[in-house]
């Protein structure tokens, strides 16, 4: 693993134990901005595990709500994979297009399963998340 | 695709059960949870501490120029309600000079009761003292004059010394191991012909000299404002 790779990583994994207790609607998810740019970079032998371990993290305060977050994360870990042994991620377009949709489905299923419903007011946090993600994406891509 | 990455979605299914959550709850809460939740307490203390500190230094200096202003309040009626037994009221008719003044002729005289040495009040603080009288008028010696001196008390310690006047009035014969500071408030000690707890004024500074002399060099400046006038109070 390179060393932005690691300093990710241990962002990541603060942030989605932050994250469990910190929750402000109107802000960017941390978890998703330093997640998804990482799996398309990480190894694939790392990749289910720490999708699995940050997804813990993320839901593992609330015992009451189903833990959704660990089957998305490695679901989109595995899509992420497959998703670059066919289409050229250097480019920006097909980063922002799975960003964007990756964020969607997130917090789409995630409200859904909370019982909060999606609403307009998630589109400003919605849309910081795919910038920022995509601003780290290209922090981790410059050399 | 390789069927090996499906194992991963496979293993999240078992967070969905109850008992495994329930066991991963109370370790993450142990190693994870607890710690964060300590860090947002603490910081969330440290943002309260703040502001507390910045509300009570608020609240601080209000009781702390409400308790003066009372104390001047307090001062005052208790020179009030003796009004018509312990005290002459007077009118200035002159100053002299203009500006830093340091002599007052009042409109009572001897035939009002007025005598040498009554010391003269302005709003509860003492001004000065009577130097000569006639049958008709009084003549004052204030506080900025050079003459002037009065034995005064530290409220705050009870330390003894004496006023002395002038434009750069000082607090005389205070022995450098008394226990004096910046802000103590000075009243009149009973010593001599002026009676005692009438306010003189606050300490300024308060300098050591030279290591051979014995007594501080403080400065004081005086409570009494000499650019306000209006009836003066002799007391008897």
């Amino acid at each position: 693993m390179k060393t932005k790779q690691v300093i990710l990583l241990i962002l990541l994994l603060i942030s989605s134990a932050i994250r469990a207790k910190v929750t402000y609607i109107w802000l960017p998810d941390p978890v998703l901005v330093f997640f998804l740019p990482l799996m398309l970079h990480l190894d694939e032998g790392y990749i289910g595990s720490v999708a699995i371990i940050s997804g813990i993290l993320r839901d593992g305060l609330y015992i009451d709500i189903p833990w959704i977050s660990p089957l998305l994360f490695s679901i989109f870990g595995v899509v992420m994979l497959i998703y670059r042994s066919f289409v050229n991620v250097s480019l920006i377009l097909p980063k922002i297009l799975l960003f964007s949709v990756s964020v969607v489905v997130y917090y789409t299923a995630y409200l859904y399963v909370n019982g909060l419903g999606i609403s307009f007011i998630y589109f400003r946090a919605i849309l910081f998340t795919i910038i920022f993600a995509f601003l780290v994406e290209l922090w981790l891509q410059r050399r | 695709m390789k069927k090996k990455y499906l194992i991963y979605p496979l293993i999240s299914l078992i967070f969905f059960v109850k008992p495994v959550k329930l066991f991963l709850h109370t370790v993450l809460a142990e190693s994870v949870y607890i710690p964060v939740l300590k860090a947002e307490k603490f910081i969330e203390e440290v943002f309260m501490i703040h502001s507390e500190y910045e509300r009570l230094n608020e609240l601080l200096l209000m009781a702390m120029s409400q308790i003066d202003e009372q104390n001047r309040k307090r001062i005052f009626s208790i020179w009030r309600e003796g009004l018509d037994t312990s005290f002459v009221l007077a009118r200035a008719l002159y100053f002299d000079p203009f500006g830093l003044v340091q002599k007052i002729t009042l409109d009572k005289g001897l035939k009002d009761g007025v005598k040498y040495g009554m010391p003269v009040v302005y709003k509860g603080v003492l001004v000065g003292k009577v130097y000569y009288t006639s049958s008709n008028l009084s003549f004052v010696m204030t506080m900025y004059n050079d003459n002037f001196r009065v034995g005064v008390v530290d409220k705050r310690t009870g330390i003894l010394g004496v006023y002395e006047g002038g434009s750069s009035p000082r607090l005389l014969y205070v022995p450098v191991w008394a226990d004096v500071a910046k802000g103590d408030t000075l009243v009149t000690s009973g010593i001599g012909i002026i009676r005692g707890g009438i306010y003189v004024g606050r300490i300024t500074s308060v300098e050591k000299t030279g290591k051979e002399n014995f007594f501080y060099k403080i400065k004081v400046k005086p409570f009494w404002d000499f650019s306000s006038s209006g009836l003066f109070g002799i007391v008897k």
